[in-house]
């Protein structure tokens, strides 16, 4: 049985233009800059305007990453769009970009795994390329969840909006490319992450929001137990699926959740601290976005070359937590900023 | 001193980055070492890998001071050597 | 397609216990059954509870699933959630409803491609057993749209019903062929075809979006006829090439029931009787996700769909997307199995919180 080797040849990523900073918070709420760098490591996030949802961040961001991978739109045949924060519930946010990317020939659909989403889309993006069904698929990670926060709120300080986007193609099995995926969900917990109203289970509703169910709610402790625990086991069962161990891997790529998650798994690992990819201090916890703002960002400031073995780890909502091995298939031909839409 | 103690010292010391001596077991986590909830996950977690122990949530939340984390702690290792 | 063969070995189904007939809508808002009748072919649909949400009935068909199939919650590798209702924008539904089944290897997320998002799951899940990733992996098409009404609004209220079915892929035998071919297709370009305006990103819920009526389906009825017909014709014949088979070899054709319209102007172009094609909106109504499944599950309980048949699956909805499956049949009930009508249903949210945090 023969089953293709899969690899990203080509990436794109977008934030909004609007920065919110800690100085900004400081002047409209009681909470001081300090506070917020202690305890979550950021510094600025950016946020969308009144008008821009999820797709316009998305769209920009992908037609990037066909640029780099030399594609035209039309060539796509499947587009996987990880997103907690979709325009609409329906339609989908990958039709909407599928429809404003022009690409005519592609299906659509979203994929929902919270935080974990794009190593998920990732995952099965890889094994729609690798079964032979396709040959050219893009992956996105976007999320706008300040429409979805309080500011007033301290846990509102983590987040900010962006996108990045990935296209999958066959290469060739020397690359190596997608090695292997760990994905895990514990739906029994589901409740210490979570968006209580605007679903079938509580409608929207003038109540809904009077009783304010209408922003995240998240337990400090209990989160961040949780997603130390996740990255921990993410690595080390993702390298176990592989021949290789931790000391092999070039650069992780985490989720960035948490500035203070990074020190203690590094010790619990015994790595430095270092080979985790952090940009938290700039943008904050982009939900599904996170990863590939990452991958993206360590592709350009070349601390992630063309032959590097990555680690990528997820975790969030569901809960889900996802772990991904790939050896790095993809060069820029020119440095590029990050885009603002 | 006991072991623990010791042992535990020293997390606390690379956690929140201070030296060893100011740390004694009368010392609280929150009010002398400034500990916050994201250093208490991370002592709790630290201390489970070191001693191969649990601690719940709740318990963690109970533990005010290093004296009283570290009897906790030798209570937890007594039992398990005790049922095993 | 490369890789192992892969087919369905197990299916589950519910709905809501409250059937609402045109009668009853009749004396709610500005209707007649005869209308309703004609117009779609709806005579009844089954009405989620006020406490139920998509997980309540996702996890009763989930479970009759995995006993068709044999197989424990513990067995599985992957749950996917197709649904545009989820009770949650987070957590996704598939993360409850994995948690609720004690599933607990197994990864889990909701896919969203609306009507066709059984389907689009269907082909998702079964890239992931083809090519080994998996092995075990439940799709679940759920949705409970009727939260999402105007019970006002009489050109569409009318239209919906609640409902989840769920089936199990597992590797199958060469000879026993499983899954042959999908198409999936979608055109964002004409997405307001059909779309809830409100509570996304778009427009996050707000008084003022409520005032302003922003959280029901806004749809245009023809727009939507003409697009179901056309899509119903596309995807067939996009699932047909490239196989040895054509239309007259597939037993059964199950499509999205959406209008009952749409199905007899799809059979008189095909020239195929409307026999051959399964039809469950008389009694459901348009069940979103769920709509394929719960044909199914009816034509399995019927005794009309048998281990070996040829069967295409084809829908169409919101996005726009538009989908199709042919595969061979692989489930058989056993004679000491019953695909059963009564389900167990809680109605109560697992993720509200003990100590008022809700």
């Amino acid at each position: 049985m023969k089953r293709r080797t899969v690899g990203i040849t080509g990436i794109g990523a977008c934030i909004p233009q609007q920065i919110l900073s800690n100085a900004d918070l400081e002047q409209r709420h009681r909470v001081s800059d300090q506070w917020i760098r202690r305890r979550t490591g950021v510094v600025e996030r950016h946020v969308c305007t009144r008008e821009q949802a999820t797709s316009d961040l998305a769209v920009p961001a992908a037609r990037q990453a066909l640029a780099a991978a030399g594609l035209q739109p039309e060539e796509l045949q499947f587009i996987i769009t990880a997103t907690m924060t979709p325009d609409h519930l329906w339609p989908s946010a990958g039709s909407t970009i599928q429809g404003r990317l022009g690409a005519a020939n592609a299906g659509a659909c979203d994929l929902n795994a919270a935080c974990s989403g794009f190593v998920y889309a990732l995952a099965v993006g890889t094994q729609l390329v690798r079964s032979g069904l396709y040959d050219n698929v893009l992956v996105i990670g976007a999320d706008v969840i300040s429409k979805f926060v309080d500011w007033t709120d301290p846990n509102a300080y983590l987040f900010g909006d962006g996108a990045g986007a990935v296209v999958l193609q066959p290469i060739a099995d020397q690359e190596e490319g997608l090695i292997d995926f760990m994905l895990g969900s514990d739906g029994s917990r589901g409740d210490i992450l979570q968006l209580p109203a605007g679903g079938s289970r509580r409608p929207s509703s003038h109540e809904t929001l009077d009783q304010g169910l209408h922003k995240p709610v998240m337990d400090g402790y209990d989160t961040f137990e949780f997603a130390a625990t996740a990255v921990m086991d993410s690595i080390e069962k993702v390298l176990a699926k592989t021949p290789y161990s931790i000391e092999d891997v070039d650069l992780i790529v985490p989720h960035q959740a948490n500035q203070r998650l990074f020190r203690p798994v590094a010790k619990w690992l015994g790595i430095p601290v270092d080979k985790f990819f952090v940009n938290i201090e700039r943008y904050g916890n982009t939900v599904a976005a996170s990863v590939p703002i990452g991958l993206y960002e360590a592709v350009h400031q070349g601390r992630l070359k063309k032959g590097h073995l990555v680690v990528l780890t997820a975790f969030g909502a569901g809960l889900t937590w996802a772990g991904a091995i790939l050896r790095w298939t993809y060069s820029p031909n020119e440095h590029h900023e990050i885009l603002h839409s | 001193m006991s072991d623990v103690f010791v042992r535990f010292r020293q997390m606390v010391a690379a956690v929140r980055g201070i030296d060893e001596d100011r740390i004694t077991p009368e010392s609280r986590l929150v009010e002398d070492l400034e500990a916050d909830s994201i250093d208490i996950v991370e002592l709790m977690l630290d201390a489970e890998r070191e001693f191969g122990i649990s601690i719940e949530k709740q318990e963690a939340q109970s533990l005010r001071t290093v004296g009283e984390i570290v009897s906790f702690i030798e209570a937890r290792l007594a039992e398990q050597s005790t049922s095993s | 397609m490369t890789g192992r063969a892969v087919g369905i070995t197990g299916i589950g189904a519910c709905v809501p216990e409250r059937v609402l007939t045109n009668a009853e809508l009749e004396r709610m808002v500005e209707t007649s059954d005869e209308w309703i009748r004609t117009r779609t072919g709806i005579r009844e649909r089954r009405i989620a509870a006020p406490t139920e949400a998509t997980s309540d009935l996702a996890v009763p068909a989930a479970r009759q699933a995995l006993t068709a199939a044999g197989i424990e919650p513990e067995a599985l590798d992957v749950v996917i959630t197709a649904t545009m209702t989820p009770d949650r924008l987070w957590p996704s539904a598939a993360s409850t409803i994995q948690g609720r089944l004690g599933a607990t290897r197994a990864a889990a997320f909701d896919v969203n491609a609306a009507c066709s998002g059984f389907v689009y799951a269907l082909a998702l899940g079964t890239q992931m057993v083809g090519t080994g990733f998996a092995h075990k992996v439940l799709i679940i098409g759920a949705d409970v749209v009727s939260k999402f009404l105007d019970w006002t609004d009489r050109n569409i209220c009318v239209l919906f019903g609640d409902g989840a079915g769920a089936v199990v892929l597992e590797p199958v035998d060469e000879e026993e062929e499983g899954m042959v071919s999908f198409f999936l297709g979608s055109d964002g370009a004409r997405g307001e075809t059909m779309y809830l305006p409100a509570g996304g990103s778009r427009r996050p819920p707000s008084h003022q979006t409520l005032d302003e009526g922003l959280h029901a389906p806004l749809m245009d009825g023809y727009q939507t006829f003409e697009f179901a017909t056309f899509a119903i014709m596309d995807a067939i014949e996009r699932v047909l090439k490239g196989t040895p088979y054509q239309i007259e070899d597939v037993d059964l054709i199950v499509p999205h029931q959406a209008n009952i319209r749409i199905i007899k102007t799809a059979a008189r172009w095909l020239n195929v009787p409307t026999e051959r094609f399964s039809i469950t909106i008389d009694r459901y109504g348009n069940t979103v996700a769920a709509s394929i499944p719960l044909c199914l599950y009816e034509e399995v309980r019927a005794g009309r769909l048998k281990k070996g048949d040829l069967v295409l699956l084809t829908s169409f909805g919101a996005g726009l997307t538009w989908a199709g499956a042919l595969l061979r049949w692989t489930y058989e009930p056993a004679s000491s199995f019953h695909l059963r009508d009564e389900v167990e249903r809680k109605g109560e949210d697992p993720l509200d919180r003990q100590k008022g945090g809700v």
